[in-house]
């Protein structure tokens, strides 16, 4: 029989199924000093125009990611590389230290902080909804959609807009997860979804791109706080987080950060008023 | 149009990056559908068990699933691939699992006497499965193996969840710095179907050649 016949030749392939090789990630004590020393910083940012912004040879501008590369720059790390992540796979690439920080649009929000660490804020914003011309269902609030059973909304997912929508109402079903925000936007102008839901700076910049005359910006959107975003770190990193933040101050002080984030619609002014302890105390 | 124009630097680099990951991923398949699927026939009741663990885990469980895992899960207990090799170790792992049965069911059509014959000619294992079994076994696999490489090249796409930049990922980017839809998708649709193309290509070229050798085997008797 064959199956009988064949053992000695099977059985010393079968034991070196799996042969790869294993980089074993050592937590390191300090990870700016590692940083300094390799000369860059891996940094994860969204794909979510105008936080990030990437352009056509792959380079990465954008609010958050230029602010990040001047703090870097007064840490002596000289360069950035920038990875594009979804939203929801940002806190899990900190983690598991695919990343050495996050940045563009990640809001400080309490449930976050659980599993990793802020910067001070670095980009505040109001929030908005695109819908069709006129508002017809008049939905002007979270609230709105609520009391209105037989709407339905897109956002990201696990974007805040997820949270504020469920905190205040919004039953799950009413909720269609977007993969990305120009979907999210197909689907409002397919009549998929009533209501499409995102940072106002994010949702004014695609329905500028999209030029569509039949929808239309609610913005800011009441009842929600504004949306403001630090870098995020692992939580392991206070250490890298509290240089970051002397840094950032003196960015802030010098009005070199007004400089960077202003031409890109964000008002540094609204930054400035807000502290991280205001989002997560203690974080 | 134009717009597109614009990002074709992307576009090539992601275009590289999908035709890599599949050729290396399918290199790991075929392996991987060799060891397990010759596994299968071992007499040592360990390693038929252990291709079967294999097998049903890898073809049971989603491609995204452990993408992420491999990426995301696998840091936390220290062991950190960079990001090309697992997705190559995440797709090849999971094509290896439809190769091995590949491999398995090809292997077992061959005739009873075909086994038979090497056996009463006292061919070692080796040999047997050398230059009997197998030459006669591969023909069977290679249209299958076909379906599976372009399958392959459609499975790389998941991988754009684990920030490699492939052709998908970058559609994205342009898709959400543009806000078109149609242009990025089309574009992408006909590179994915000009790679699948010469994917098909070269699984016939590779048939062609094994038929040639099938027909020498037969006629020289060995």
């Amino acid at each position: 029989m064959l199956r009988t016949k064949l053992r000695k030749y099977s059985s010393a392939f079968a034991l070196s199924v799996i042969g790869a090789t294993l980089s074993i990630g050592a937590a390191s004590a300090s990870t700016l000093d590692d940083l300094r020393e390799q000369g860059y910083a891996t940094v994860a940012v969204a794909n979510e125009p105008p936080y990030s912004d990437i352009k056509g040879d792959g380079y990465v501008t954008g609010a958050a990611p230029d602010v990040a590369r001047a703090v870097m720059k007064k840490l002596g790390v000289p360069e950035l590389r920038a990875k594009v992540v979804g939203y929801g796979a940002m806190i899990p690439a900190l983690m598991a230290r695919r990343v050495d920080m996050a940045t563009s649009g990640l809001y400080i929000k309490p449930k976050r902080c659980e599993s990793i660490i802020y910067s001070e804020p670095d980009l505040c914003g109001a929030e908005a909804f695109a819908v069709k011309k006129g508002n017809p269902l008049n939905i002007k609030t979270y609230e709105d959609i609520g009391n209105n059973k037989n709407v339905t909304m897109t956002t990201c997912a696990g974007c805040a807009e997820e949270a504020y929508a469920l905190e205040r109402g919004v039953s799950a079903d009413q909720i269609k997860i977007m993969t990305d925000p120009p979907s999210g936007m197909k689907m409002l102008q397919q009549g998929r979804v009533d209501v499409f839901a995102l940072s106002g700076l994010g949702t004014a910049d695609l329905l500028n791109k999209l030029n569509d005359p039949s929808l239309e910006i609610v913005m800011p959107v009441k009842g929600v706080p504004m949306g403001c975003a630090g870098a995020a770190f692992n939580s392991d990193d206070t250490e890298f987080r509290d240089a970051y933040d002397k840094a950032l101050m003196e960015l802030k002080t010098s009005g070199e950060f007004a400089k960077i984030v202003e031409p890109y619609g964000f008002s540094a002014a609204a930054t400035l008023a807000v502290k991280r302890d205001d989002f997560c105390p203690g974080n | 149009m134009e717009e597109i124009l614009e990002y074709s630097p992307l576009l090539i680099k992601g275009t590289i990056t999908t035709i890599e990951l599949t050729l290396a991923s399918a290199v790991l398949a075929v392996i991987i559908s060799f060891v397990v699927g010759l596994s299968r026939f071992s007499r040592l009741r360990f390693v038929r068990a252990a291709a079967i663990v294999y097998l049903e885990f890898f073809r049971g469980t989603s491609a995204i699933v452990q993408m992420f895992f491999m990426f995301y899960v696998l840091p936390l207990f220290g062991v950190t691939f960079p990001p090309l090799l697992a997705g190559i170790l995440a797709c090849g792992l999971n094509l290896g699992s439809y190769g091995s049965e590949v491999v398995r069911s090809a292997v077992e059509s061959v005739g009873r006497g075909q086994h038979e014959a090497a056996q009463a000619l006292n061919y070692s294992i080796y040999q047997r499965f050398r230059y009997v079994l197998i030459p006669q076994a591969v023909p069977v696999m290679i249209p299958t193996f076909g379906n599976l490489l372009i399958e392959l090249l459609k499975l790389t796409a998941v991988a754009s969840l684990i920030t490699i930049s492939d052709l998908t990922f970058m559609s994205q980017i342009i898709r959400v710095q543009t806000a078109l839809t149609l242009e990025p998708f089309l574009v992408i649709l006909v590179i994915y179907f000009i790679i699948s193309s010469v994917l098909v290509w070269f699984t016939k070229w590779i048939e062609r050649k094994f038929a040639a050798g099938r027909h020498t085997i037969t006629s020289k008797g060995a």
